[in-house]
């Protein structure tokens, strides 16, 4: 498939600090009961570079990416995004100051349009502010079709434009997921965390989630992957964290932990 | 004729406050049982601003319940936005949670509490009896006592009402409504503040039902607890369910019809029909519901839906009688 | 403050109280157990009242039998609810609030079906040798005694089987987790009917004692009901104990609160004290704090 044009422009909010650590975080630690999810990981995400999180089922990848985007609080630990410490801050506000995420299980908006869903990821719009709709309706309206030409756009990148007025759930899983990574993309986040997002869909569609995440990381996206599939993050991370039972045990390029055999043991808990 | 005009009216009145509902139950997908008691504070604020100074008189024959004699339009205005500052206070705590039974609970309570409060503060609201009498409406030199005059005006009222319901629910901001409807954390992940938004979307549903009550008031002249009842909030709910969530005609459909229920019934079974009708709505909601298992009706789909079905399984049933007879 | 008045209003409260406990029990098992917000509960409850009335109006059964009768047309109706209702929609992934309207909506038509056969004036239950005991300054009566001691008996009888018997420990397993007792094997779907039958039982046996004394109306189901999910809900939402405890506490707060407010205000007191408790607590008293 051929390099396509990445429609990206930078988020208003987003911190002023340029340092190549976008995300880092420090000795996070989260505990649900009697069970320790995350215990005292550190970790970088660094700009332009895909970064993989690895290991077996609970090993805590999807609590680590619930705690820097918000949704939970951490009982110890700090996340740090472009040098701002964000521990504690809403979810929605992490995003505004530019990091997103997508969801395992998708959690697409089944019963609006493709096109819909990825046009309310778009930021700044004025028509979803009351006031601004009631007070200016004609900046309003054009600023929408802006958003939805913006929406299109990103459709397109991802290769799904031509199904932009179809309900969602129509859609086939694969087909949603791509929905799902256009939607992300919308959010124009320079981070983004992506969950799973090749599990469960097509060989054909899973090129074209490769070629959009390369495609990111080369206009300089930060980009972090949970993944199960080994040789997919072999594909695209260039740099990976091995975890198991909430702990970091290793961490380097994917060819430095696939020859390492007490990891691949544990993965695949041989 | 005034007989119609008059159930005209109460049709328009059910429509105003079935779009109203519609925006934050159909759209935004949050549950509300208070929905009645916002109609009624809307008329109690305003009517207790336009009742005459010194010359209102308590049905409670406990004294009078003097007003401040304004005129209806100021009235109408604070009406409105009392109904909304309490909205968004009742609305807030709520929306902080994501689990929607806290709001049909925290709404439930409010509505009884509120409800009872309107019946136990006598000095302030007339009692259990309730005020009397509410001027009516001037406009242009005409005071709108008739049926007829009555319903001409709400007619305009109620398309624009349903002009702001529709502006509002078709644009940007609906769309982030739907999503809310359909998965608020996924709405947040976008860098929504879907609290905000529940918030105010709460204050606007029961800002309209305020303006609803305060002109109703004007109409009846009389204000009392029973109108403002859950029966009415629940009544609402079904009125915008059966119609279609996020459907305005079908909130327009179903008013008609569930407003026709009523005087049509008294025809057919007399006394009974406030009975009977309860019975239809109640089990057409539930059927309603049943049969839409993954959430309230998408858009286009209601009562419309209910109505071709029907047909279809008319035309079903008459088919598979054909072919028993045949056989 | 009248001492004489306290007292009385204490022992009121608490006759009130134990009716109130077993309401929440009847309600809190269900709603724990199947997490749907059973608001129909006040079809289950309405209907053995009337079981019962048309036992002993109309087939002159004795009390005890027609009671049994009203007992019984409570478990059908809970069970016939969750078979028909609540069970198919489940299995088609329904959201919260599409079960909540169509348990609202049966909310709604009952009543008035009832209106329409019974008729909407009150009908008593007649049959229980009511004598009034008096105790110092306080009194109260016979039918006061047998519902405090009906009702913690059958709370009793309901915390005996859920740590005793084999389904009691299956109903607990689902409560706390019920993907996981699906799993270990638990099945389900008896423990739904069988927390419905029990929740019925118990909602039946409060309605009768309250009939007995009272009055059966066909409006009479909804506001026990909400009273019942207060109660839950102030226990904590998982605690069986805390519900009746949260029902007890709850009678006696209505009562006690007619030491300063007119009777029609003990409703809404109840309410705004829920109100209230959802803003600052929304767990609840007791329960623990979930998202």
């Amino acid at each position: 498939m051929s390099q396509r044009e990445v429609p990206i422009v930078g988020r208003e909010e987003a911190p002023r600090e340029r340092s190549d650590d976008v995300v880092r975080l420090e000795g996070l630690r989260k505990t649900f009961g009697g069970l320790t999810a995350v215990d005292g990981v550190d970790m970088q995400f660094t700009r332009g570079r895909i970064t993989a999180l690895i290991g077996p089922n609970g090993a805590g990848k999807t609590t680590i990416f619930n705690l820097i985007t918000g949704i939970i609080a951490p009982d110890a630990g700090r996340i740090f995004l472009g040098g701002e410490d964000i521990t504690g801050v809403p979810p929605y506000r992490i995003v505004r100051r530019g990091m997103a995420r997508s969801f395992q299980d998708v959690r697409v908006f089944r019963q609006l349009s493709v096109l819909q869903n990825v046009a309310m990821a778009i930021p700044d719009q004025a028509g979803e502010n009351v006031l601004k709709l009631a007070l200016r309706p004609i900046h309003a309206r054009k600023v929408e079709r802006r958003t939805l030409a913006a929406a299109r756009e990103v459709l397109d990148f991802v290769g799904i434009e031509n199904r932009a007025g179809d309900i969602v759930t129509d859609l086939s899983f694969g087909e949603q997921k791509l929905v799902a990574i256009a939607r992300l993309l919308a959010t124009r986040c320079d981070v983004l965390l992506l969950d799973e997002p090749t599990s469960g869909v097509d060989p054909g569609a899973v090129e074209t989630v490769i070629d959009v995440v390369k495609g990111l990381r080369s206009v300089g996206k930060t980009i972090c992957l949970v993944e199960h599939s080994v040789h997919l993050v072999q594909r695209l991370a260039d740099h990976a964290y091995f975890l198991d039972r909430g702990r970091v045990i290793a961490q380097g390029t994917m060819d430095d932990l696939t020859s390492q055999e007490e990891l691949v043991e544990i993965y695949f808990g041989v | 004729m005034e007989y119609w005009a008059d159930i005209g009216v109460t049709i328009l009145i059910f429509i105003i406050l079935g779009a109203s509902l519609n925006l934050l139950l159909g759209y935004a997908g949050q549950i509300s049982m208070a929905h009645a008691v916002f109609y009624g504070i809307g008329a109690y604020t305003a009517g207790l601003l336009s009742l005459p100074a010194f010359e209102g008189v308590a049905a409670a024959a406990r004294g009078v319940t003097s007003g401040l004699g304004w005129h209806w339009v100021p009235a109408l205005a604070v009406g409105i936005a009392v109904a909304f500052v309490l909205a968004l206070v009742v609305a807030l705590p709520a929306a902080l949670r994501v689990r929607g039974e806290y709001l049909i609970l925290l709404t439930l309570a409010f509505q009884i509490v509120a409800n009872q409060l309107m019946s136990s503060l006598d000095n302030v609201t007339g009692g259990p009896y309730g005020l009397t009498p509410i001027p009516p409406i001037e406009l242009f030199g005409q005071v709108l006592i008739d049926p007829q005059k009555m319903f001409l005006f709400l007619l305009v009222v109620t398309t624009i009402v349903l002009a702001i319901a529709w502006g509002l629910g078709e644009s940007p901001y609906g769309r982030v409504l739907k999503g809310i409807r359909e998965d608020e954390v996924a709405v947040a992940a976008l860098g929504k503040n879907t609290v905000a938004v529940k918030v105010i979307i709460f204050g606007i549903s029961a800002a309209l039902a305020g303006a609803a009550g305060a002109l109703a008031a004007s109409y009846y002249q009389f204000i009392a607890p029973g109108n403002y009842s859950l029966d009415l909030s629940i009544f609402v709910v079904a009125v915008v369910v059966l119609g279609g969530a996020g459907n305005l005609t079908g909130t327009v459909v179903g008013a008609i019809v569930l407003g026709l229920l009523r005087p049509l019934l008294q025809e057919i079974v007399g006394d009974d029909a406030i009975a009977w009708q309860g019975v239809i709505y109640g089990l057409a909601l539930s059927a309603m519901m049943y049969f839409r298992p993954r959430g309230l009706v998408p858009e286009g789909r209601g009562v419309t839906t209910l109505i071709g079905r029907g047909f279809t399984y008319i035309g079903a049933a008459r088919a598979m009688a054909l072919e028993r007879r045949r056989q | 403050m009248s001492l004489q008045l306290f007292y009385q209003l204490l022992v009121s409260g608490v006759v009130i109280g134990s009716t109130y406990a077993l309401l929440g029990v009847s309600f809190g098992v269900i709603y724990s157990t199947t997490r749907t917000f059973h608001l129909a509960h006040s079809v289950v409850y309405a209907l053995a009242a009337y079981g019962a009335v048309v036992g002993v109006r109309s087939l002159d059964l004795p009390l005890a039998i027609a009671a049994l009768l009203g007992l019984a047309v409570a478990v059908i109706t809970g069970l016939v609810i969750e078979f028909i209702a609540y069970k198919p929609m489940r299995a088609r992934d329904a959201t919260v609030l599409a079960v909540f309207l169509v348990s609202l909506g049966l909310t709604i038509a009952a009543p008035n079906l009832l209106e329409i056969v019974f008729g909407p004036e009150n009908r008593a239950l007649p049959g229980f040798p009511i004598e009034t005991i008096q105790v110092g300054t306080v009194t109260f009566t016979t039918l006061d005694v047998t519902s405090v001691i009906v009702s913690w008996l059958a709370i009793a009888g309901v915390l005996a089987f859920l740590a005793r018997t084999k389904y009691g420990r299956a109903v607990n397993a689902t409560r706390t987790n019920p993907q996981m007792a699906m799993a270990v094997g638990v099945p389900v779907q008896q423990v739904y009917l069988i927390v419905f039958a029990i929740g019925s039982v118990l909602a039946g046996i409060a309605a009768l004692l309250f009939t007995m004394g009272g009055v059966a109306n066909p409006t009479m189901g909804l506001t026990p009901v909400l009273i019942g999910f207060i109660a839950v809900f102030l226990g904590g939402i998982g605690s069986t104990l805390g519900a009746a405890f949260g029902g007890l506490a709850l009678g006696l707060a209505m009562s006690l609160s007619g030491l300063w407010l007119t009777g029609d205000f003990a409703l809404a007191v109840v309410f705004g004290f829920m109100f209230v408790l959802l803003i600052i607590r929304p767990q609840g008293l007791l329960g623990k704090a979930t998202v």
